[in-house]
């Protein structure tokens, strides 16, 4: 137990390294060599910095940056193949799952436990691994789960490539716990 | 006075009423008569109604325990004397929460809800943290 309820394994090390990704309007591609990725939604929330601030420390703000980007992509969130979620502790993303939908709020666990999170299961999530995996590589830690979206989508995710993913979810949060930010991600 | 090797309060205009005042034994909170409501962390002006016109007001210093963490790998090298120590978020009969400490018991009695209140320690000759202890009536 490092500080309760957290055991090692539950808190993400931190590492070196960073992400890029360039980020272009879709009617100036040119002669870009691969097939863009579309940004179909995206929201942000946030009311505070240090989570003992936070309204609730059950209910997040994802609810509203989730319910944004949704909006913004006008999708169900049922019909996203694939979720990159910021995962510094298990509980980060577990609250986020709750938050966005996928099931009642005090069901995350069991949500997952029930599931098969991997590249070829019944719901992908992190199938990079995540930052719980490899490390969180500071303030570009949450730009990971951009990048893997972005493999997945274009076929340059090797071994853990998922087949024809056509909708993906990234979802990032800053200070602690206090600021959301969704992405809907496509390929058309 | 013992060395102290831990960090300390950096007081910015703002915030510097709120360290004078725990320097002095007391508790003080920003209060906004506009909208009635209290606030901390201390800020520039009221983030419920954005009245400019705020005061400092002292408070009774008595809360409940809203959430806690027993540390026991501490962040910092100069808290390793420490270990476990609680780190809580004490909600404030005024209604605003504060990270702080929970001191004066033992770590595993500390719960959700367990009423406390202020003390002020004085870590330094110019410096007094506000922790919290067990009260009872
Ligand atoms: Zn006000």
């Amino acid at each position: 137990m490092i500080c309760s309820p957290l055991h090692l394994l539950e808190i993400v090390s931190p590492c070196t390294g960073g992400a890029a990704l360039v980020v272009s309007r879709a009617d100036a591609l040119g002669d870009c060599p691969q097939d863009p990725v579309y940004l179909l939604g995206a929201g942000e929330a946030g009311s505070h910095t240090s989570v003992t601030h936070a309204p609730s420390l059950t209910h997040s703000w994802v609810q509203h940056s989730a319910g944004r980007a949704f909006e913004m992509a006008a999708i169900d969130r049922k019909s996203v193949d694939f979720v990159q979620l910021y995962d510094c502790f298990p509980i980060t993303l577990l609250l986020t799952l709750e938050d966005m939908g996928f099931c009642a709020k005090g069901e995350g666990g069991h949500f997952v436990q029930e599931r098969d999170l991997s590249w070829q299961g019944d719901f992908p999530c992190n199938t990079n691994g995540g930052q719980l995996s490899f490390g969180q590589a500071g303030i570009a830690g949450g730009m990971c789960h951009v990048v893997e979206a972005i493999r997945q989508f274009t076929g340059r995710a090797g071994e853990r490539q998922l087949s024809d993913p056509g909708l993906g979810l990234v979802h990032g949060n800053g200070g602690i716990m206090g600021e959301q930010v969704t992405l809907v991600l496509g390929l058309e | 006075m013992k060395h102290y090797d831990k960090p300390l309060p950096e007081p910015t205009a703002t915030s510097a009423p709120f360290w004078e005042a725990a320097h002095r034994g007391r508790l003080e909170l920003q209060y906004c008569s506009a909208c009635d409501s209290f606030q901390y962390y201390p800020r520039a002006i009221c983030a419920n109604c954005w009245n400019e016109d705020i005061q400092w007001k002292q408070c009774s210093g008595r809360g409940t325990v809203h959430s806690y963490s027993i540390c026991n790998i501490p962040t910092l090298p100069s808290f390793k004397g420490e270990v476990p120590y609680v780190v809580a978020a004490v909600e404030l009969a005024e209604g605003v929460r504060m990270t702080t400490n929970i001191i004066g018991c033992a770590p595993d009695d500390v719960h959700i809800g367990m009423p406390v209140e202020a003390v002020f320690e004085r870590v330094t000759q110019e410096h007094t943290l506000i922790k919290f202890r067990p009260h009872t009536d």
